[in-house]
């Protein structure tokens, strides 16, 4: 095993243990790589789907016992997404969304888990939850009410897809409307997210 | 003096219902031939607008300046005088505007093309109203 594997592992152990140590944690869960995000829209003129199909990377969500007097679960984890990686099938159109979400300026989209109410593990299978995340997006944080439905592929990993509605003036963004407002892209986005959870044991 | 600013006034007028007119009608038969205008390249965040909505009176008092320059060169019936006065411009300004516009920006060819074609169509209905309004003074 070579140094930098060692202090990879020594680091994740010291933090794993920094977190443990001033919260309980009573599930970790691994966010695979395949896990994805879809922001479909419109415009007066058509519809749009703008996707991010492969996060890339892996992060861990770690799962509090559920606090009785909130009816909650604390949730640690969070996703941070390349703006420059949606891709709307369009060239032109991806470009354009790049640009209103100030991929430049802000280049990252951040997912912050705060709650759920039902722990993934939960003997209902293919159930529905809810939670709260914190979306930054262009340099503005907004927190949401998000529904999940929790699909179980096995006992180890689950499908959890999040659905909410959002709106541009929501992150202080001004939806693009061109040629003298005679095509305007609408004001609402309905996003999806697809996280691929493994449980780690 | 007086002549141009009523011609500016009147085609200014006439080209901005025709054009506005026809572009919403335009986007609400070919939808996703305007997809393309979502792009970086156009202006987004409505700044511009008061601008975009003044080009058709800009237009009118640029040409109502060369109608005024060369009416006598254009003869026959007021309509084909309007058709010519447009082909002329389009010609002389369009064509290269549209060339250079291509040649360094990033939009399709089939969009450069529909804006010759819009061009041509303003100048004309230009043109016509110039020619028809020469034409009543003369009658009169």
């Amino acid at each position: 095993m070579g140094f930098i594997t060692k202090y990879y592992i020594l680091t994740f152990l010291l933090s794993m243990s920094r977190y443990t140590s001033t919260t309980k944690v009573n599930e970790v869960w691994i966010i695979k790589s395949s896990s994805s995000l879809e922001v479909d829209g419109s415009t007066n003129i058509n519809n749009f789907s703008c996707k991010i199909h492969s996060y890339n990377q892996t992060d861990t969500l770690y799962f509090s016992p559920k606090d009785k007097t909130l009816n909650h679960i604390k949730v640690n984890g969070k996703l941070k997404i390349n703006v420059a990686d949606f891709d709307c099938k369009h060239k032109i159109m991806t470009k354009d969304l790049q640009k209103t979400l100030q991929a430049q300026k802000h280049p990252y989209m951040i997912v912050k888990f705060l709650n759920f109410s039902n722990m993934p593990s939960s003997p209902i299978s293919n159930s529905l939850t809810t939670g709260d995340v914190e979306i930054e997006l262009a340099g503005v944080k907004r927190t949401f009410q998000v529904q999940y439905a929790i699909h179980k592929t096995n006992h180890q990993n689950i499908e959890l897809i999040g659905t909410r509605g959002v709106n541009f003036s929501d992150f202080n963004l001004k939806p693009p409307s061109k040629l003298g407002g005679t095509i305007k892209v609408k004001n609402e986005l309905q996003v999806e997210f697809k996280l691929q959870l493994k449980k780690n044991i | 003096m007086q002549e141009i600013f009523k011609n500016t006034l009147f085609a200014g007028i006439a080209i901005f219902i025709f054009s506005y007119g026809g572009l919403l009608l335009a986007i609400s038969l070919f939808p996703s031939f305007f997809v393309d205008y979502i792009s970086p390249v156009f202006n987004s965040d409505g700044s511009r607008d008061v601008f975009f909505y003044l080009h058709p009176f800009i237009l009118s008092l640029a040409l109502a300046v060369f109608w005024n320059r060369f009416q006598s060169m254009f003869r026959g019936h007021f309509v084909l005088r309007g058709f010519e006065f447009g082909f002329i411009y389009a010609a002389i300004a369009l064509i290269p505007v549209m060339w250079i516009t291509y040649s360094a920006v990033d939009v399709s060819l089939s969009m450069v093309f529909t804006w010759l074609l819009y061009g041509i169509f303003q100048s004309c209905v230009a043109g016509i109203i110039f020619a028809w309004r020469s034409h009543l003074k003369l009658s009169h």
